[in-house]
Formats: C-alpha cells, structure tokens, sequence
C-alpha cells in the first residue's frame, strides 16, 4: 500500500496519542512516575560516571539507562536496593546544593558520586555507587563504539599473532 | 522404563577420563556407550570471542551449576594470615568477614567435560610426589610410578597435540614434545626475565594447544581466550580430539544430555545396570559388561554414594568407607599490578610460561612439605580487555576513568602459583542431608580445611609472587586472589583413592574397584596426591588409556 499524505499524517496522530498517553499515565500514574524518577535519576547517575569526552560517547548515548532499568525489572535485589538508595541522592543533593540530584550540574554531580563513593562498604550509598558503576562500566566497555575508541577489538577471528612482539 | 542393548563398555562422563577411555577402547573394537550429563558445544556458534560483548561472560555454561553440590561451613580465618587474603585495590577485601568463603570448583557438563573450558596446560607429575608416603610421610603414594606412565603421557601427547619446550628439564623424557614450542608473549617475556634475575628459571609451558596444524585443526592464533572456550578447535579439548576420534572408529556412541541417577548392582558385587534419564527427561536403564565413572572428584563420590539400596546401605563401592575421603582442592594464589610499560597484556596463550622451581615436594624451604609451580597468570585471571579493566583495574570515574582507561590498558601483569593440596580429616565429600537437586538427587557436600601447612605453603608461593612482581619494576599491586579466603578450585582430587591396600583405597592400580571388579573410576578422584600444582588432565588421560588397555585385556581373554 502506497504511503499517502493523509496515511502519514494518521499514523503521525495514532503514535502522538500513544506518546501522550504514556505521558499521561506516568503522571497521573505514581507507580509509573515513581519508575520514570528512578530513569531520570539513573540516567544522570551513569552520565556522570560515565559522560560525554573526546569524542567518546556518554552512558545514555548508547543506551546504559536502558539496560541497567532492564536488570530493575528483572532482578528483585537490584530493584530493592535502587529503590531505597536513590531518595539518598536528592536528600543529599538538597543539604548540599539545595536542588534535586538531576538538577545539579556535572561538578556537583561530581561531589555527591564521591560523597557515595567514600561511604561505608555496606551501606546504601556506596551500594548504589558500586552497582551502578559495575553495570554501566561492564556495558559501555563492550559497546562497539567504546571498543573503537579504545582501539581495542574482540578476540577472534584475528587472534594476536604478534603477541610476543612489544605492542605498537 | 527401557533398558538398551548391552554395551562392552558403559562410561559416565566425557571428559578428559571418559573421553580418553572412550577413543582407547573404541579404538580397539570395543562395544562404548558414553553417557553425558550435559551438552554437546558447538565450538563456532557458542563461543562468541568475535562478538564486541565477548568480555560479559565466561565459559557459557548451559546447565546451571549451582545445583550440585553445597558446602559444609569453612573454617574460621586467622588474623595472623590476614596478609593472605583476597583483595582488589577498588573493591577491597573479597570477603570482609573472619570466615572462609565457599565459592565454586570449575567443572563444566557437557560433551568433553572440563576441558572445554581448561587452559590447556599438559604437565606430567614429579615424580617423587607420587611417593608423598614412604618419602615424606604424610598422604598415600602412587600404585603406580612414573616410569609406568611414562609412555601413556606421551601416546597423549602425540594424539592430542601438546606443544613444549625441546629442552625442558622439569621430567624425564623419552621422546620430545610432538609439537614446537609456543613462544613466550612479549608481557610473559618481561615476567620471565624478572624471575630470572631474581634466581628463579622459566621456560615456556607445555601446552595442549596447538602451535601447528594438526589434522584438521589450525595452529593457535593466539587470542588468550581459551578458558572461555576455543572457537578454532586449536585447543586439544577432548571433544576435538579423543571423542570424534571415538565416534569414527564406529565402535563409540555419545549421548549428550543424559543424567545418570544411580548404578543398579546385585549382591554379588556387580554392577548390573546404569540408571539414567535421557534427553526427553525419560527413565532408561543400559547395561555393560563394564561400567567407567569419569565424573569428577566430587560427582564420581557423589554418584557412588547416592547409589544405595536395602543390601548397600552405604552406596557402591563404599565398603572400605574411603569414597569421598581424602579430597584434595586447588591451592592457589595470584598477585597482578600495573607496570609502566604498555605490555600488551591481552595477546597471547594463558600461563604460558612457567617456573618449575618449586614444584618437588621438598622444594620449598622452611620445611613445608609440598611443591608447588608459578606461571604467567594475566589472562588466567581474565584482565583480558577493557571491561575488566574498567571494573577492577582503573580507579574512579568521569572523565579522568577515561584518560586512565586508554593509558592503562595493557599494563596489567598477573603472576599466578598453585600448589599441592595433601589429605586432610576434616576436607571431604559426602551427600548433603537436606539439599536435593532438580531430580531429588542429594547434593554433594564439600567439606574443605586448610592445616596450618598448607598455608605456610600458600604464603611462601604469595611471598615468591610478590616478589617477581616487585623484580620486574611493578610498584604497585592492584589485586591479590587467595584460596585462603574463599574456596576456588580449579582442579579437585582424591576421593576415590588409588591403592594397594583395599582399606585404605577405592581403586587398585588399574583403576579397577577393589572389590567390584566391573567397576572402574577413570577421572582425578583416584590420584593419591595432586602434584605440586601441575595440570591433571593429561595425567587423567595417560591413566585412561592404560585402564582401557587393561580393560581390553579382560574382556578378550
């Protein structure tokens, strides 16, 4: 079926809807609106763990938030642990800065990752940082586009045949 | 139920024992059926080191591990051997309280066993440590000795392919390796010449790895990734090499995903059948003239033992009460730092180099009985790419992790010991009373100690790692691994004991049981020592096709 002006501008109106309806829902929705805070949150967290530089792109640039929500969903440890961690970051980013962590900008979201970061081993800052880092390092460092930044490549099927010679 | 037609022979397990047997007899016209609990592995469709998510998994197990075997609380550390413990410069301690951690023994099902996922270190043992008994005192000797298997090691080595130094001096040989040696990667070449200036000699390892075309297979290409399993077939794991061998011969016949339950015996000490559920989850039975187990050191007891009924109470072959008795772990440490010069770390053969200093049992001083060898351990460890890099070698994050990223990478250096494990009372295999598998099957329990001998062992291997590090200009380490602290065994021994003496083993030196004579044991559960750190599969295959050969024997005459 040819694709006319009028079939365009439908399907234009149909998937508009649907945007608008999910936007709607998360905000009459608190459950939804309560996950969408969580992607903000963890979005702003992995860009500042991981942001934009020379050319190399940021964590949300190819996808981390994503992947890291997928394993909130799926991992009920990992949900648990998001959920209690994260008011942290607003309740801190409000005494220190006197705004919400995503608000901050990338030197205070800076100072509050190092705050998170210092914290005892088994407490919930630190678990949110050490999580969150985990993922989103084990993500990005095996992205296609990372890798060529780094030079770096898989294994096979080149193998190193110049292993016992000095790297060039 | 179906029972099938009777085998010559049935074998439960294919790997490196199984395997091995499997070809020997196969090889000879001998009617072979073996059962694998696992799958088959399709080298270039499951090992995916072309995908740029090479690094997010290990060997890609597809049967769930953890449902086997359990563990038995581990012992209280001491803080006198705190300096022994497992650390990473950015995650801290590895186990952060006072009581040993049980982590996990590398065992793989699926058809060629273990050794899909081994390095592919072929070393025959010392051969003054299968006399650990009437030389030193302490464990149980060999009812065989070197001499005697000496040219088993080398019918392995020739079919399988092992490449190794033309001069090694570390064993007494007849005939030279079959392949040319692999030379060192350029990081083992600075590691070797640290250790060399420090007193210490290395020399490239032998390795079940291909530095030519073999047959079919192609030389090594040297990517570093065979722990994760070997795309190119270069890697002599069994299921390249003995076990298609087997199938040719027409004698042989693998099934894959069969789950042995129980051995079915009658009162005369005879094992009559071999219970198993198949590939559709069905009840079977086959039947042998000869039933092999070839499942492990901590499956082979664990079969034996779950094999019991009204009149064997305690399970097949358990008269003496030595099945899962004398189990030997894996003693091993590793120390990594970064060194100044780009080493290109990430290229070449895991352990590919090799000190033999130690590895006699009266090697180390102090008197501390017991060997043990170090190797280059970079790749081992899997500081392999920039994954592992980001997550355990370079500090923080933003922008500087970044910077740091790309001037690090390659730097990383790993030295890596095993040493030798004696028999301990308190570490030992038995059912667990209250944790079943999928199937109602008891767990294995591992029961593991550590004397104070053994960890006079381990800190006299961590102080010779340090100090090759520190020789070879590394300033600053970044990760230490310790079996102190947490259980990690790559290899496991011990608990189907090889002997003379019917009380005090399972086996005699056929591997035959000693009082049901149908029944033999074929994997690293009946060595009577594990060596000073050396690799047991190629010992394990040596031993297989002197078995089979025995076997063979028997059933022909």
């Amino acid at each position: 079926m040819p694709f006319t002006r009028r079939t365009v501008l439908k399907l234009a109106l149909f998937f508009g809807a649907i945007a608008g309806g999910v936007t709607l829902t998360r905000f009459f929705n608190p459950q939804r609106r309560q996950v969408g805070q969580t992607v903000d949150k963890v979005t702003a967290f992995v860009d500042t763990l991981l942001p934009a530089f020379e050319g190399t792109p940021s964590a949300s640039d190819i996808g981390i938030p994503a992947i890291i929500m997928k394993k909130y969903r799926r991992n009920q440890r990992f949900k648990s642990m998001l959920l209690r961690a994260e008011p942290w970051l607003d309740t801190t980013a409000q005494q220190r800065f006197a705004e919400n962590f995503v608000d901050l900008n990338e030197a205070q979201r800076n100072d509050i990752v190092q705050l998170a970061s210092q914290a005892p081993m088994r407490s919930l800052p630190y678990q949110l940082f050490s999580q969150l880092r985990e993922e989103s390092f084990r993500f990005y460092y095996s992205h296609p586009e990372v890798l060529t930044h780094l030079e770096s490549r898989a294994p096979q099927p080149q193998g190193f045949l110049n292993h016992s010679q000095p790297p060039i | 139920m179906t029972t099938q037609t009777q085998f010559d022979v049935v074998i439960i397990g294919s790997g490196a024992g199984g395997g091995a047997s499997a070809w020997a007899l196969a090889n000879k016209g001998v009617k072979v059926l073996v059962l694998e609990a696992g799958p088959h592995y399709d080298p270039e469709q499951d090992y995916r080191l072309h995908s740029p998510e090479w690094e997010l998994q290990g060997f890609p197990d597809k049967l769930d591990k953890t449902r086997r075997y359990s563990f038995a609380r581990l012992q209280t550390l001491d803080r006198k051997y705190d300096h022994l413990r497992s650390w990473n410069h950015i995650s801290g301690r590895a186990v952060p309280g006072r009581v040993r951690r049980p982590g996990q023994y590398s065992h793989v099902q699926g058809v060629g066993g273990t050794t899909l996922h081994f390095t592919g270190e072929a070393h025959r043992l010392h051969p003054d440590s299968m006399n650990m008994k009437s030389r030193f005192g302490v464990g149980a000797d060999w009812p065989v000795d070197y001499q005697t298997l000496e040219p088993y090691y080398q019918q392995v080595e020739e079919f399988v392919g092992v490449a190794g130094p033309a001069n090694q001096t570390a064993r007494v040989r007849v005939n030279p390796f079959p392949q040319p040696v692999h030379s060192l990667s350029y990081a083992s070449q600075q590691l070797a010449r640290a250790g060399q200036s420090i007193g210490m000699r290395w020399e490239p390892n032998s390795l079940a790895v291909l530095s030519q075309a073999k047959d079919t297979r192609p030389g090594c290409n040297y990517c570093g990734q065979c722990q994760r399993g070997c795309p190119r077939r270069d890697k002599g794991s069994v299921d390249v090499t003995f076990l298609p061998a087997a199938v040719k011969s027409g004698h042989c016949t693998i099934r894959a995903r069969c789950q042995v339950n129980r051995l079915v015996a009658d009162d005369k000490k005879h094992v009559t059948a071999v219970e198993f559920l198949n590939e559709q989850g069905v009840a079977e039975t086959v039947t042998g003239k000869i039933v092999m187990v070839a499942c492990g050191a901590i499956e082979t007891p664990r079969l034996l033992l779950n094999s019991r009924s009204g009149t064997i109470p305690d399970g097949i072959g358990n008269e003496s009460r030595q099945v899962g008795r004398h189990f030997m772990e894996t003693l091993a440490w590793s120390s990594a730092g970064l060194h100044a010069e780009n080493l290109g770390s990430h290229r070449g053969l895991p352990a590919d180099g090799i000190c033999w200093d130690f590895n006699a049992p009266d090697a180390i001083p102090g008197g501390v009985i017991g060997g043990m060898r170090l190797s280059t351990f970079t790749l081992e460890n899997d500081f392999a790419g920039p994954v592992n890099y980001a997550t355990r070698v370079v500090k923080g994050w933003g922008v500087e992790h970044k910077r740091q990223m790309k001037q690090q990478l390659g730097h990383v250096i790993a030295i890596g010991a095993i040493g030798e494990s004696l028999p301990h009372k308190d570490s030992y295999i038995s059912l667990d009373r209250r944790q079943r598998d999928a199937l109602g099957r008891p767990l294995a329990q591992i029961h593991s100690f550590l004397d104070d001998m053994a960890v006079q062992r381990l800190a006299f291997m961590a102080q010779k790692s340090r100090a090759t590090l520190k020789a070879m200009g590394v300033k600053s380490l970044i990760e230490e691994t310790s079996t102190y602290d947490i259980f990690h065994s790559t290899h496991v021994f011990g608990t189907c004991r090889m002997g003379l003496d019917p009380t005090q083993s399972v086996v005699n030196d056929h591997c035959q049981h000693h009082h049901w004579k149908n029944l033999y044991i074929v994997d690293a559960s009946v060595f009577p020592s594990t060596g000073g750190g050396e690799a047991p599969s190629l010992t394990i295959e040596a031993l297989a096709l002197r078995t089979a050969e025995h076997i063979h024997a028997q059933l022909t005459s």
